[in-house]
């Protein structure tokens, strides 16, 4: 009978190991005290061994709840603090080589070159897809790290961020649905047609203006919670703020697009060092909140 | 002090647990026991929504942990003890005031337990 119960309570502390780390530490030792007591208590009456079952797997669905709870509520996020950081990292080397390399491509690529396709659409996939996930990564991770601050306005960054992002990928669709269709019939000599051309700008342009604004939005809120907040270099707050008032006007002053660019790289590069270097517990909020 | 409406109504098992410790400290299996006869063995709580429970009790700080110590009518084992707080007595006090004006809703409105039984 006692080898019996302790291959169950050992099985039971088995189980347990299984809550995640902080519950474990908080409450294991008392879940499994509770739990030799509810045998010892039900051990003598019919029935124990459904009890002993039920207990398991009214264990095991607490198990699944805490978990479920934990990736619900962000918590996982801040037990891979080192992980995040890593990713900030390489998303903001990323985001810096898709604003520079992709640019130069358009500027002196040439699609009549035997590579000039293959270019192009390197182009568009870095100014596209890679653009627009490095650039939320940081963001997203920057929320994770300094949200708790401004909620609101960190949510609203990111959404800005995100409708940026959007928009990046959607003008990409369109340079290579156009490219495409360009070489598919060159019969069509559409690069000599003025209305194709006419259509072709403006609507980039547009797209392209709409981005900067959503970038530009993202920008200046992250500088204003990095300011206020002081979870961020005055230096690199007061730069967000410069380069989303600069990508404000990509719009109205197509010529400000490459210093908007390259603000924008020196800003996410900044902000990713700092998110794979610094970790929560020292930035400068936190350390006055301890001494305070 | 928050006042009572800005205190969330509980979910039953907080309510329970707040409850079971009102009076005393208690261990973890001390409480499962007094939830069973608070609610006349109509509540019967695992240890996994127990726990559940507690954490986020102990988060929000409604209850707080104890010493440790033996339970003199069990073993001879140092068992974790919980007890409640200030913030877990408000919380408690806020739920029982609105039980106390839902039924004295149903009494204006002449609802008693058996209103809507048949009985044969």
């Amino acid at each position: 009978m006692m080898y019996e119960q302790e291959i169950v309570q050992t099985l039971y502390k088995k189980l347990l190991a299984l809550y995640p780390k902080n519950f474990k530490e908080q409450l294991g030792e008392s879940m499994e005290q509770t739990f030799n007591d509810l045998y010892q208590e039900r051990q003598s009456k019919e029935r124990w061994p459904g009890f002993v079952l039920w207990l398991f797997v009214e264990t095991a669905v607490g198990i699944v709840r805490e978990h479920v709870r934990i990736i619900t509520e962000g918590a996982m996020m801040k037990n891979t603090t080192t992980n995040l950081g890593y990713i900030a990292l390489i998303s903001s080397t990323l985001f810096a080589v898709a604003f520079i390399v992709a640019p130069m491509i358009y500027l002196v690529g040439n699609l009549r070159d035997a590579m000039g396709p293959f270019a192009y659409n390197l182009a568009d996939f870095l100014y596209g897809p890679v653009w627009a996930a490095s650039l939320i990564n940081v963001v997203f991770i920057l929320r994770e790290r300094i949200g708790e601050r401004a909620p609101r306005r960190m949510s609203l960054a990111l959404s800005a961020t995100v409708l940026a992002a959007g928009t990046m990928i959607l003008i990409a669709c369109v340079r290579s649905a156009n490219r495409q269709y360009h070489i598919l019939h060159p019969e069509l000599h559409l690069e000599n047609s003025i209305t194709v051309l006419a259509v072709w700008g403006t609507l980039i342009s547009g797209l392209t203006g709409a981005a900067w604004h959503f970038l530009e939005w993202a920008l200046i809120l992250i500088g204003s919670v990095g300011w206020t907040s002081h979870q961020l270099p005055r230096l690199l707050s007061a730069l967000y703020l410069i380069a989303g008032l600069t990508s404000l006007f990509v719009y109205l002053l197509p010529n400000t697009e490459g210093l908007a660019a390259l603000l924008g790289v020196i800003v996410i590069i900044w902000q990713g060092i700092l998110l794979w270097k610094v970790k929560p517990e020292e930035t400068p909020a936190n350390q006055a909140d301890q001494s305070g | 002090m928050a006042s009572e409406n800005q205190i969330p109504p509980l979910t039953p098992a907080v309510f329970h647990i707040l409850l079971a410790l009102s009076t005393e400290e208690r261990h973890g299996y001390g409480i499962m026991k007094q939830v069973e006869k608070d609610s006349q063995g109509k509540v019967s709580m695992g240890a996994g929504t127990l726990y559940g429970s507690l954490k986020r009790m102990l988060d929000s700080g409604l209850v707080k942990e104890s010493d440790k110590r033996v339970d003199p009518e069990m073993d001879d084992e140092r068992r974790i003890y919980y007890q409640i707080t200030g913030a877990g007595a408000t919380a408690l006090a806020a739920e029982l005031a609105r039980y106390q004006r839902i039924v004295t809703i149903a009494q204006q409105r002449k609802l008693y337990p058996k209103t809507f039984a048949y009985d044969v």
